[in-house]
């Protein structure tokens, strides 16, 4: 099962301008199937390299947040209507 | 002459399985290809440079697929080993096929930009892709409450 499912770390090739070396990173999550496969590759950070001062930036996904945030707050929205619909309905019973 | 009929009958099953396992070879470049979005490369493009500015764009990659195969045999004919006298080996036939799908989707993430500035990260907003998952978060829940109010009525 281990060997079907893999979240691999992985870091693309380095760019170089000037005195900056900036070297791209992603998580690519891999399912190996005998009947096919599935492939998520999602960059994360980029490593940038100045002299001997090394720095993470992460590279964030607004759209993916932004859409998960609204599936979230839909839900979250829907348990606090319901609660205070059967809280209501109890208090008029 | 049932003899006859029966040996050459036997044979379709072993080429169908070397046809099969020659077909399941020519996939495999197919699932590399699946697998090849797993590298780094797909997900960050070749550095573009403009003026003073190099430009990476950073997106987020997608690919999966399936395939599949399958075979059977089965008599030439109902009854055919019967009439032909040959119960213990009766004649064969056989078929089979093997097929597959797949998709990719990338989308742009971000932009890295290099330039006199420092290094810049820039985030890529496609409020369409926001708004469609909006509305069908909304929807599916108004959609339970409409269902749950039906219900209590009911």
């Amino acid at each position: 099962m281990a060997g079907m499912i893999q979240i691999r770390a992985v870091a693309g090739e380095a760019v170089t301008v000037g005195d900056v070396t900036v070297t791209p990173c992603s998580h690519a999550l891999v399912v190996r199937l005998p009947i096919g496969g599935f492939v998520w590759n999602q960059p994360t950070n980029v490593l940038i390299a100045r002299g001997d001062r090394t720095e993470r930036r992460p590279v964030f996904d607004v759209t993916m947040a932004a859409g998960l945030a609204a599936l979230v707050i839909g839900i979250l929205a829907g348990l606090i209507v319901r609660g205070a619909r059967t809280r209501r309905e109890e208090a008029l019973a | 002459v049932s003899d006859e009929t029966t040996k050459p009958a036997a044979q379709p099953a072993i080429d169908l399985t070397a046809a099969l396992a020659q077909g399941s070879e020519q996939l495999n470049p197919v699932a590399e290809r699946i697998f090849a979005a797993a590298q780094p490369g797909a997900v960050y493009s070749p550095p573009v440079q403009s003026g003073n500015y190099t430009v990476i764009t950073a997106s987020q990659v997608m690919s999966g697929g399936g395939f599949g195969s399958g075979m059977g045999f089965g008599p030439t004919r109902p009854g055919g080993a019967e009439e032909t006298g040959a119960a213990a080996t009766p004649a064969q036939a056989g078929g089979g096929g093997m097929g597959g799908g797949g998709g990719a989707s990338g989308r742009p993430v971000a932009v890295i930009v290099i330039g006199p500035e420092g290094v810049q990260i820039k985030p890529i907003v496609d409020p369409t892709q926001i708004a469609l998952a909006g509305i069908t978060a909304w929807a599916t829940m108004a959609g339970m409450f409409l269902r749950m109010r039906r219900r209590r009525r009911d």
